[in-house]
């Protein structure tokens, strides 16, 4: 029997300890971030490193980890735990899986765990995952029939033991990526974040009053979940249902959504959604897990610690071989298209019993614009543009203008854009007119203007959405405008695919506004004559 | 003779004085409410009584260092200029825009804070210059007279200029500038070229936005000040205190009142650093913790740190992303809500949390009988036995135990079902928790290990909770100085006058143009001579430090990273390549040398010598005499123990005593432990060593039942 030291009556011990884990995670987590290559990891905190038990729940995470991701972790750690028991696991081992299903739902993230022992025993795992610089297959972008031209798919793999490294694995990396030395250098960094925490955890239950963690853990589970409920239970039961429509490719997605809010749980159904489709747009069970829990616990208990704990009074069904269910070998390269409109079906279904809380459609998923080409000096580059669109109104406020929502994008600055790439950017402005009116107005959308001056042709994959189906506001509040992508010289351009940009062409890109919320007849006119004078509208 | 330095720091409830008599080696100090609505009423009344007292005049002060929060409110309250802002056309929305992020995940309220200009004052000016200061679109005359025209039509008193790419070719911010001072020579123009000449549009518009917006406000508040001062037959060197720790003149500050945003809390730093050389503790960590907030700074070889960014105006003050990026260099500091005011609730998990809410100091603590019902920080320590009500600042106030106890009995013990002393013990952990934890996240970043850090602790609560903080990051030792209360006043008499500048120039380091390279080294090092030469600095007591900012290419972190003196050429790459590669593993504790380097900012920093701070020696001590004794909550003991109390005026170089033990001053309390080893040493700084053991054990804390 362990020494049992903390106790449940005061609370403040568990307190002090789960501070100080959460603080530990983070100084993880910073070190994943700064030391990692890929540009996702850096640019958009595309990231997370977790603290799990040994069955795999969370218990602690750095700050930035993102949503989606704290979401999936524990996920993969318990499939890896099916195919390989902890009681096979020993120190020093790295597992490491970019397996779609396993995983996060597309192969450039790579989830890596380590098993945490401490004196000797397994007492828990850390685990850390990111979007990779390069993982082989079709660049990013919207082209792919079939997994296998995504990339290189690994199942849950030892790469490194106590006897050293997976020379085989790290061969193949080698071998079938772009970027090599940056891809192991996110291996790396991720292998970093996980030793500094495991060091640091270490340190902790040395001095004793951790017990073994696995006590501890189900505190910090016990506590943050029946938090959730309490906050389940303010909202009243019943089942509420809404339906989005995406762009797609040829034709447009359906997604179903059936919330059905029990008493302190919450069952959410997306029977009826379109079965998939042999483009990238295919998402797991894992990833609409993720985005279907982030919304709601922004929209019922923002506060709550994000941990299995919090997560488990939820429920998501979707079909197996819908769009959001996918089956082997469907392409899932883009499947934060449809993943980032779940918040879009969810906030619309909860939007009678939840009206404070929820929010009009946003301008969502980003746009992103993958350019690339030769340079003048004829090597090639690659560079992403992350474009947001506007954030959906609020009910009491505005929305926000060029804000991702769901997504955490940060952009990339124009003048280091313009470093890497032979392009003049020579408008990047709020879009007039794009937001969805309202009592309150959503957030204002963007254009941009990206110029080839270079005497080679650019490619650019463009890899967006809400061409075709606005997003659309609540209670009477207007849609947003519709996103646009054209070329200077000719037409529209559609909302996925590769464009080829000529020398002294120009691509123009319009993204998306956010929805309103509420009638525009109760707008403060005063407010609409000031932005209007400000130039936001036209008319 | 001019024998008097005199450093006065305006802080938001007090302006703070400390004059040093240079050749006795005495310090006089000084406090005074401060005066928001015209600041330079403090600063006058205030040094017109420590003059008085001093039985001096004006004359002989031989320089007056000042250091102000009125950059940082003017931002806070946005009271700064009606300001323009002239971008390249189809940019003006830069600065709203912004990083397209949010800084909370989760809240779907979210609010980003206001561009200080609106939309109509940010116009578009037809013009384009390319990475490589190619001018691809020349400055169009007509659409610069139209904007500027529209912007002094809308009554603009300051205008920034920022065009992309400037800080490769200034020429279109030059030549817009001049226009200006043509046609409305009254308005105050701030060009990014010249604020901050540095890659990352956003960033750099918006420190010279912030610039601009404060610089009418910051010249008049100086000109008053400066004339008041010549009133009075003050001749001397007038100088003000940067965010970086370093002094500047006054023209300097002026021009760029960017930099005076973090002048008082860097005076706090620099005092770290001075007392970190002086006592041969290399390594400190600064810990200030007042009223609402604590804060803290890495002394690190006798050197504060200083950061290249940081960010004023936050609307979630303790949230990173939430305010304006400022892009000038700052001491590098943690600044978390948790102050003595910081009030105690209970959260949704039933948790204790301490702060980010603060009582102020109206209504204040409850122990204040001011009306304040919630309990604080300070409740606790009251409770706890740290603080002597009849003795809180000196005894000018008094505290009320009943009014503490009660409220926290009410608010937290009762609900909790705690004892009100296990219950006041829980808010001083926590909240030395929240602080540890900050700081050795702050540590950690700059690849530091916490534990190797001694804790300086100053400011009205810090010594209460340095041994608590200190014994949860493991540190080695405990530094309360002489003259805390003023700290960063005393600071200011310690930091050297300096010139900082910077230029960016993005290129691999296998590639790069050497010779535009020593051009900006050049020209930086001479516009840093020739501006202490103006201040009277002799050429060869100046020193020259470099730095560059560099990381791998393609990674979006770089670092600085020191660089060597002399002409740079091919030879230098692989130095320079080490020299980073030492910084990254320092950092992140692992180096990945096949892909490239690139450095992107270069940095020179030219500096007189510190001024020698003539510390007046203690007497010798007799022996620590004990003023009485009472019962004081330790977890070790597990119980409230009869501790003595000491009077820390009547202790004496030397002089050693053996905690549990309170040490108590006008400003503040020391409270140590038991076991650990107390010493007063030859400056009057009192010195903690925990007892070795000093592990904290955070089981006791449930276990204790109260007395």
């Amino acid at each position: 029997m362990n020494q049992m030291v903390f106790r449940e009556d005061s609370g403040l011990v568990a307190q002090v300890l789960w501070a100080r884990l959460r603080a530990l995670m983070n100084e993880a987590g910073a070190t994943l971030k700064r030391t990692a290559f890929s540009f996702p990891t850096r640019e958009s905190n595309d990231f997370a490193t977790v603290l799990m038990d040994v069955a795999g729940n969370s218990i602690a995470q750095s700050i930035q980890s993102i949503p989606s991701f704290l979401a999936t972790l524990p996920l993969t750690t318990q499939s890896m735990l099916e195919r390989r028991p902890a009681s096979a696991w020993r120190e020093g081992d790295v597992m490491l899986t970019n397996d779609p299903w396993i995983g996060a739902g597309h192969l450039p993230d790579v989830s890596i765990v380590q098993p945490l022992f401490w004196r000797g025993r397994l007492v828990g795992f850390v685990g850390s995952i990111t979007h990779v610089s390069d993982i082989g297959g079709m660049l990013f972008g919207g082209y792919t029939r079939e997994l296998f031209e995504e990339g290189l798919r690994f199942s849950p793999t030892l790469i490194q033991t106590t006897a050293g490294p997976n020379e085989t694995f790290f061969d193949v990396i080698r071998a079938n990526t772009r970027v090599p030395d940056e891809v192991i250098g996110d291996f790396h960094a991720m292998m970093a974040a996980n030793d500094t925490a495991i060091r640091n955890v270490r340190q902790l239950l040395d001095e004793g009053e951790l017990g073994d963690l696995t006590e501890f853990g189900q505190y910090v589970q016990a506590r943050s979940e029946a938090a959730m409920r309490e906050a389940i239970r303010k909202v009243p039961n019943g089942v509420y249902r809404s339906r989005v429509y995406a762009d797609g490719y040829d034709d447009p997605i359906l997604i179903e959504c059936a919330v059905e809010v029990g008493d302190d749980e919450i069952v959410i159904d997306y029977e009826g959604t379109s079965p998939q489709v042999a483009h990238p747009l295919n998402g797991v069970h894992n990833f609409t897990f993720a985005y279907t829990v982030y919304p709601i616990k922004c929209a019922i208990a923002p506060d709550v610690p994000n941990n299995s704990g919090a997560l488990k009074p939820f429920t998501v069904k979707a079909p197996v071989g819908s769009v959001l269910n996918c089956k082997f070998p469907a392409p899932v390269g883009l499947r934060h298209i449809c993943g980032q409109l779940l918040q879009a079906a969810l906030f619309r279904a909860l939007q009678d019993v939840l009206p404070e809380q929820v929010i009009a459609e946003s301008g969502s998923p980003s746009a992103i614009a993958v350019l690339s080409g030769k340079t003048r000096e004829g090597e090639g580059f690659v560079v992403y543009l992350y474009l947001s669109g506007g954030m959906g109104a609020r009910r009491q406020r505005d929305g926000l203008s060029t804000v991702n929502f769901p997504a955490t994008v940060t952009n990339v600055p124009c003048e280091i854009a313009e470093q890497a790439a032979p392009i003049l950017i020579e408008r990047k402005e709020y879009r007039a007119d794009s937001a969805g009116r309202g009592r309150q107005r959503g957030g204002f959308g963007q254009e941009v203007r990206v110029r080839n001056i270079s005497p080679h042709p650019i490619t650019v994959s463009m890899l967006t959405d809400r061409q075709k189906f606005a997003p659309r506001g609540l209670a009477d509040g207007a849609e947003g405008a519709k996103g646009r992508v054209s070329l200077e010289s000719g037409a529209p351009i559609k909302s996925k695919g590769l464009t080829v940009v000529q020398p002294g062409d120009c691509i123009v890109i319009e993204t998306p506004g956010g929805a309103g919320f509420g009638a525009e007849a109760e707008r403060d006119p005063a407010i609409t004559a000031r932005e209007r004078a400000e130039g936001l509208w036209a008319s | 003779m001019a024998r008097y330095r005199i450093g006065v720091d305006i802080g938001g409830t007090f302006t703070d004085f400390v004059m040093e008599d240079i050749e006795r080696g005495t310090l006089t100090l000084g406090k005074t409410l401060t005066t928001p609505a015209d600041p330079s009423d403090a600063v006058i009344d205030g040094l017109e009584r420590l003059l008085a007292e001093a039985g001096i005049s004006a004359g002989e002060i031989a320089v007056l260092v000042h250091g102000t929060t009125l950059a940082t409110n003017a931002v806070i309250e946005r009271t700064g200029a009606r300001t323009g802002l002239l971008t390249t056309a189809g940019f003006v929305d830069v600065l709203a825009i912004g990083r397209e992020s949010r800084y909370d995940y989760y809240d779907l309220q979210l609010e980003l804070p206001e561009p200080l200009v609106p939309r109509p004052l940010r116009r578009g000016v037809i013009e384009r210059v390319d990475r490589d200061g190619t001018i691809v679109t020349p400055l169009d005359r007509a659409s610069l007279a139209r904007e500027v025209d529209a912007l002094l039509a809308a009554g603009v008193e300051s205008i920034a200029i920022s065009y992309l790419h400037s800080y490769r070719n200034a020429a279109h911010e030059r030549q817009t500038a001049a226009h200006i001072a043509r046609v409305a020579p009254q308005v105050s123009v701030s060009c990014s070229c010249e604020v901050s000449p540095e890659i990352r549009e956003f960033e750099r518009t918006s420190t010279t936005v912030i610039n601009a917006y404060l610089q009418p406000i910051v010249e008049r508040y100086l000109r008053r000040l400066d004339g008041r001062l010549a009133e009075r037959g003050f001749w001397g060197s007038f100088q003000l205190m940067l965010s970086s720790g370093l002094l500047t003149t006054a023209r300097l500050a002026q021009q760029f009142p960017t930099r005076l945003i973090e002048s008082g809390p860097a005076g706090g730093t620099m005092l770290g650093a001075f007392y970190s050389r002086l006592t041969g503790r290399r390594n400190l960590i600064a810990f200030d913790m007042g009223g609402t907030t604590a804060k803290a700074s890495l002394i690190h070889d006798g050197e504060a740190t200083v950061a290249r960014e940081f960010e004023v105006g936050r609307i979630e003050r303790f949230k990173r992303g939430s305010g304006y990026p400022v892009r000038t260099p700052c001491v590098d500091m943690e600044e978390i809500g948790t102050g003595g005011g910081s009030i105690a609730s209970i959260d949704k998990l039933g948790q204790v949390q301490v702060g980010p809410r603060s009582a102020g100091s109206v209504p204040g603590p409850a122990c204040y009988a001011r009306g304040g019902k919630e309990p604080t920080v300070t409740d606790a320590d009251l409770v706890l036995g740290y603080l002597d009500p009849d003795y809180f600042l000196g005894g000018e106030m008094k505290l009320h135990r009943e009014a503490a106890a009660e409220s926290i009995e009410r608010r937290i013990a009762r609900p909790l079902g705690l004892s009100t002393e296990q219950a006041a013990w829980a808010i001083h952990r926590v909240a030395n928790e929240e602080m540890a934890n900050a700081f050795r996240i702050h540590a950690m970043e700059q690849g530091r290990d916490p534990a190797r850090y001694g804790l300086l602790a100053f400011g009205g609560a810090g010594p209460v909770h340095a041994y608590g903080v200190a014994r949860i990051l493991r540190s080695p030792t405990i530094l309360s100085p002489a003259s805390a209360g003023v700290a960063s006043a005393l600071g200011f008499l310690v930091a050297p006058i300096a010139a900082e500048g910077s230029q960016s120039y993005m290129a691999r380091l296998d590639r790069i143009d050497w010779g535009r390279v020593n051009e900006i080294y050049t020209q930086l090092e001479q516009a840093g001579r020739a501006f202490l030469a103006e201040s009277g600095v002799k050429p060869d007591e100046m020193t020259v430090s470099r730095s560059a900012d560099m990381q791998y290419l393609g990674q979006m972190h770089d670092i600085a990273v020191s660089i060597p003196l002399g002409t740079l050429g091919r030879a230098d790459e692989s130095r320079l390549r080490e020299a980073f590669y030492g910084r990254y593993e320092e950092l992140f504790q692992r180096v990945v040398t096949r892909i490239p380097v690139e450095a992107l900012t270069w940095r020179v920093t030219v500096s007189a010598p510190a001024p020698h701070l003539n510390l007046r020696r203690v007497p010798d001590g007799s022996g620590a005499a004990t003023k009485g004794a009472r019962p004081a909550f330790f977890p070790e003991a597990g119980t409230y123990v009869a501790t003595p109390v000491y009077d820390r005026y009547a202790m004496g170089s030397g002089d050693r005593l053996t905690g549990p033990a309170i040490i108590e001053e006008r400003e503040s309390t020391l409270v140590v432990g038991p076991g650990a080893r107390v010493e007063i040493d030859e400056f009057g700084s009192l010195i903690v060593e925990p007892p070795q053991d000093a592990r904290v054990s955070v089981g006791t804390a449930v276990t204790t039942e109260a007395v």
